[in-house]
């Protein structure tokens, strides 16, 4: 193997663009091309990517949830302890410095998770609050209301009984649910609510017609968005099998497999067009999600192809 | 032993005997700590052997405090990263146990991406530690700060390409 290059600020700027550009979006088969062939060009551009593998690598070593907290108050108290030292040097005082400067935020109000991790949290009230894979939410409990904003993701709430009697309300960008004493799950997708009951009832408003409230009965799921709420439907019985860490498959089409599967995995995951079509079923450990791609090749007519770590794809045999 | 190694070592020695309890001061008067000033005064002396370099100082005073000034503000940012996890730590709705090896690596490693992202402006670092740490979207990141998607993505580019150019390979 060639010795590793000193890298140029371009080279690697490339790289944190192609990774910028490819990260979000499923590409279409023109731009993964150019990626491969950019790839294929030069051994520094191979060498630029694979050092983003380690950054990724680095940055997976801490749990996000605490990481982004601990940073920004760390950074936080640095700029005072740096005033106070700063007035020290001047004064040349004595007297140790004091750690306990600011006072304990509200900054572990706000709960995270990362593509592919899932928490469970309980709630001052009893109340769990599940978080599935790259979910964002705030939490604010007020005198008068109970309330969770869903920022991105997907979360499972089991309400407990409060002794206040407040009423509990998920905000999502589309709407509210009003919950009644009962478990569902939100997903937040582009544009669209989507909330499923597993037990007892939940109210939904659309953002717009805060007035019409459809009741969600356990066992149903409704979409909406933020001007109409669609027909009230059959839940999937398996929504929540991510809250036991699995991905349920009944007759899928792979397409749609790959989608749902991506989301649990850093780095892209695309699926060639030509096997999108095939159908799936199975229960899917999500724990482990090289495992379930592996296990697609016994089952179908498809190889998996990685080309580093964060950018793999489903193609035919 | 070389030749050029024993003859730093003398004159480390001899730095050594003349500087080192004027250092020391100098980290009390700053420090207000007699310990914390004596163990920093030391780390000074090694960083000075590590650093190799040939000991003919003019201003050897001047050379030693700037040494020691960057590990102290090392000791606070530290410090500030300790006492900020814990304080994280006990903000969390679970308790959670943590073994003193688990303690230094984490501490270890979050210094490291707070070195890694020094020098960048607030607004980056937020919109990098959202999609890498959170795993937000570009387009989720947009929304919650109120920018364009193209901005975001530039900011992203920006952080990503300062933190590949700290990393080795």
């Amino acid at each position: 193997m060639a010795q590793p290059q000193s890298l140029d600020y371009a080279t690697l700027e490339a790289a944190a663009r192609w990774y910028v550009d490819l990260r979000d979006d499923v590409p279409d088969e023109t731009v993964r091309e150019a990626h491969r062939r950019w790839l294929e060009r030069d051994p520094r551009h191979v060498q630029a990517w694979e050092r983003l593998g380690r950054l990724q690598d680095k940055l997976g070593q801490v749990s996000p949830g605490v990481a982004r907290p601990t940073l920004a108050s760390a950074r936080a108290k640095r700029r005072d302890v740096l005033k106070v030292l700063s007035l020290l040097v001047v004064a040349s005082g004595a007297g140790t410095l004091a750690w306990n400067t600011t006072p304990l935020s509200t900054l572990m109000a706000d709960q995270r998770t990362r593509t592919g991790e899932r928490r469970r949290v309980r709630l001052d009230d009893g109340t769990h609050l599940q978080l599935n894979t790259a979910t964002a939410v705030d939490v604010r409990y007020g005198d008068n209301l109970r309330e969770v904003r869903l920022l991105a993701g997907e979360i499972q709430i089991e309400t407990a009984r409060d002794t206040l009697a407040r009423p509990f309300i998920v905000h999502t960008a589309e709407g509210s649910i009003r919950a009644l004493g009962t478990r569902f799950i939100v997903r937040s997708e582009a544009g669209r609510t989507l909330v499923s009951v597993q037990e007892h009832a939940v109210e939904v408003r659309s953002a717009h017609l805060p007035d019409a409230a459809v009741r969600v009965d356990a066992g149903q799921q409704v979409g909406f968005r933020e001007d109409r709420i669609e027909p009230l439907l059959p839940a999937n019985a398996l929504a929540d099998a991510w809250t036991r860490d699995m991905l349920v498959a009944n007759d899928w089409r792979l397409a749609d497999f790959i989608t749902e599967l991506q989301r649990y995995r850093p780095g892209h995951l695309g699926c060639d067009p030509a096997v999108g079509a095939l159908r799936i079923s199975g229960a899917f450990h999500l724990g482990n999600t090289d495992a379930v791609l592996d296990n697609l090749t016994s089952t179908l007519p498809v190889r998996i192809r990685r080309f580093s770590r964060y950018w793999t794809t489903v193609e035919a045999v | 032993m070389s030749s050029a190694d024993l003859s730093l070592q003398h004159a480390v020695h001899t730095l050594y005997e003349d500087h080192h309890s004027w250092l020391c001061g100098w980290l009390r008067k700053r420090l207000g700590c007699v310990d914390h000033a004596a163990d920093l005064a030391q780390d000074t002396f090694i960083r000075v052997l590590t650093q190799r370099k040939t000991l003919e100082l003019r201003e050897p005073r001047a050379y030693l405090s700037t040494i020691a000034r960057s590990l102290m503000i090392d000791m606070f940012r530290r410090r500030a990263l300790e006492q900020a996890w814990l304080e994280t730590l006990a903000a969390t709705p679970e308790p959670v146990a943590v073994s003193p090896e688990t303690r230094e690596l984490v501490i270890e490693t979050l210094m490291e991406i707070d070195r890694l992202l020094d020098g960048l402006g607030e607004r980056t670092r937020e919109i990098f530690l959202l999609a890498q740490l959170d795993g937000l979207s570009y387009v989720e990141i947009g929304r919650r700060m109120n920018v364009s998607v193209t901005t975001v993505k530039k900011h992203a580019v920006r952080a990503l390409t300062h933190c590949l150019l700290l990393i080795e390979d």
